[in-house]
């Protein structure tokens, strides 16, 4: 552990594995080893959470919840044989997840309707490099309608389409992470993508009717 | 669950193995509709892959930051103390069990021989109906004279009593305090 830590100048943080950051966070409590970690993947993690809350407040003490717990059970709990991301999404998602339960309902559409905040959120977005002004429009309006159509898909067909957009997760660990089987976890993404496409569809039509008048 | 259904998820996904691919787009070439299924679905899942990524609030990454780097530093210094605790604790047991086991050692041979009982092969003590504590037998020359000034000491307790039977005169020894 010393020669790795003599052999890591800051530079090359970048270049070392999950594993090595937190075993360099865990046995010098290395600031730069965890801003590593934190930088690789605090956008997916937060992502995930603000996708499935809808909020930026609630994204924001559930993200600060799921780091804490993070931080304190990282020597008690983490296997180090295992990929440390999967560890934290686990936290995150089950931090998340409780919450949802607690509050008894899943989501607040309005959220997403709301100018400011579907403003606010695609402002952060890196652009796509877009080539055809259509495509460009069509992609605009595919993104607005896009969180609000997965914020109405069932919790649980939510958190599949999440995890493996976010995280690319097999369906092994996202069946684990959800405690059901891989063909439950592969049905409840298939029903996801039908109601999705059920979704578009509907909103073309009255976008048609809307057209018509 | 389906897993026929299930199967065109997997292969939009790439969760199949080579063969099975190829197998699965044999069956899409012969089937029209899965084919159009499988199409269908992968239009919406490109659709979904815009879903954008959202970047916390720095304040709130930099208090994490900060706050791990107190937590573990504080944890840290705690298994270090406890690390030194503990070898200082293994150093003396280690200390103790060595000072015990030389001093058992050593006093094992600075202590007093102790005189060896006589086996009761040589002397046979008994009492007869009156309570007189008889013996008989013969004791070895090396023993002899401890012997002997064990039974000088018993003295002050045995008392000599003589009494008349049928037979004559016996001689014996009175327990003191005994009854006559």
């Amino acid at each position: 552990m010393e020669l790795l830590k003599r052999h890591v100048d800051k530079q090359s943080y970048g270049n070392l594995q999950d594993r090595d950051l937190v075993k360099l966070f865990r046995k010098n409590a290395d600031e730069s080893a965890f801003n590593e970690l934190m930088n690789r993947h605090q956008a997916k993690i937060y992502s995930y959470i603000y996708s499935m809350v809808m909020n930026p407040e609630i994204a924001n003490d559930l993200f600060q919840t799921t780091f804490t717990k993070v931080i304190t059970k990282m020597d008690d709990t983490y296997n180090e044989q295992g990929k440390w991301i999967a560890w934290v999404m686990r936290i995150a998602h089950n931090a998340t997840i409780d919450y949802l339960r607690k509050q008894k309902r899943y989501i607040d559409v309005s959220g997403w309707s709301d100018e400011d905040s579907s403003t606010d959120f695609f402002d952060r977005m890196e652009d796509d490099s877009v080539v055809d002004a259509d495509d460009k429009m069509v992609d605009n309006e595919t993104r607005t309608s896009l969180m609000q159509h997965i914020s109405k898909l069932p919790e649980e067909q939510r958190t599949v389409v999440l995890l493996r957009h976010y995280y690319e997760m097999p369906f092994k660990e996202i069946a684990e992470l959800t405690d059901v089987s891989i063909n439950t976890a592969l049905g409840r993404m298939r029903y996801a993508l039908i109601n999705l496409r059920k979704h578009f569809e509907e909103e073309r039509e009255q976008e048609l009717k809307h057209e018509h008048r | 669950m389906n897993t026929g259904e299930n199967k065109c998820i997997r292969y939009l996904m790439k969760e199949m193995d080579p063969s099975e691919e190829l197998e699965f787009e044999q069956l899409m070439l012969e089937d029209e509709n899965l084919l159009i299924e499988v199409e269908s679905l992968r239009a919406t899942e490109k659709k979904v892959a815009k879903i954008p990524i959202k970047n916390p609030p720095e304040s709130i990454t930099r208090k994490i930051a900060y706050e791990a780097k107190q937590l573990q530093s504080d944890r840290i210094k705690k298994s270090r103390k406890l690390y030194i605790y503990l070898r200082r604790g293994i150093a003396a047991a280690v200390l103790l069990c060595a000072f015990s086991g030389g001093y058992y050692y050593f006093s094992d041979f600075s202590e007093p021989e102790e005189i060896s009982p006589v086996s009761s092969e040589q002397i046979s003590p008994w009492v007869d109906r009156n309570e007189v504590l008889r013996y008989s037998g013969a004791t070895q020359a090396s023993t002899a004279s401890s012997f002997d000034t064990e039974v000088i000491k018993s003295y002050e307790k045995l008392q000599l009593v003589k009494f008349s039977s049928g037979d004559g005169t016996v001689l014996g020894i009175h327990l003191t305090g005994s009854p006559q």
